[in-house]
């Protein structure tokens, strides 16, 4: 029962990794890669974790596997909201599907 | 079990080779530093797999040192853009 659990979670884990990864490649802009990146792999890595975690049944490596789910839950958004901040000071360009950029209408509102 | 091992490492291979293709690609420095996130976030998930198929639980801890790593890279890496982008304006 417990090996059924495992194997859906590092399956359902890896899914996730491989969608984040061609989701990095393939879509057209850099905050779409990161949007991709930072949601579908953090909730792989919580998968692989989990699994891990379900598969020792040892008390420390399943408090160790849930720190570290936390730790990447906590983490992604903070990670991905610098570099996005950065890219965007930079002048990174959006897709050219992009509808509205609101910061930039608000800021041009503001200083005309 | 076996064959299931076999998946994952498969996937997991894809997912790392996916993103190295787009750090080599990445137009922008940003690109880059995005793909660094995924490869280290992919290699995490790799220990956590390699811990459950050969049952070594010590790679747990090797793999929360990894990701703290990584999130310290590229918080540095970010604040490096911003501080770039902003001395250019």
């Amino acid at each position: 029962m417990i090996n059924i659990l495992v194997a859906f979670c590092l399956v359902s884990g890896a899914v996730f990794m491989l969608v984040a990864a061609i989701g990095i490649l393939k879509l057209p802009d850099l905050y779409q890669r990161l949007h991709a990146s930072s949601k579908a792999a953090t909730l792989g890595v919580a998968l692989l974790l989990l699994g891990a975690a379900l598969d020792s049944g040892d008390m420390g490596v399943v408090s160790r596997c849930l720190m570290a789910i936390i730790f990447f839950i906590l983490t992604a958004p903070v990670g991905a909201h610098l570099i996005t901040r950065a890219a965007y000071y930079q002048g990174e360009p959006l897709a050219k599907e992009t509808l509205s950029d609101e910061w930039a209408e608000d800021r041009s509102a503001r200083e005309p | 079990m076996n064959v299931i091992f076999i998946i994952v490492e498969i996937m997991l291979a894809f997912a790392l080779a996916l993103s190295f293709i787009r750090l080599a690609k990445g137009p922008t420095m940003v690109n880059r530093v995005v793909a660094l996130d995924l490869i280290a976030i992919v290699v995490v998930g790799m220990m956590a797999f390699e811990a459950v198929r050969s049952g070594e639980h010590a790679l747990l801890d090797v793999a929360i040192v990894v990701g703290i790593t990584a999130f310290i890279g590229t918080a540095a890496f970010a604040v490096l853009i911003d501080r770039d982008a902003r001395a250019q304006k």
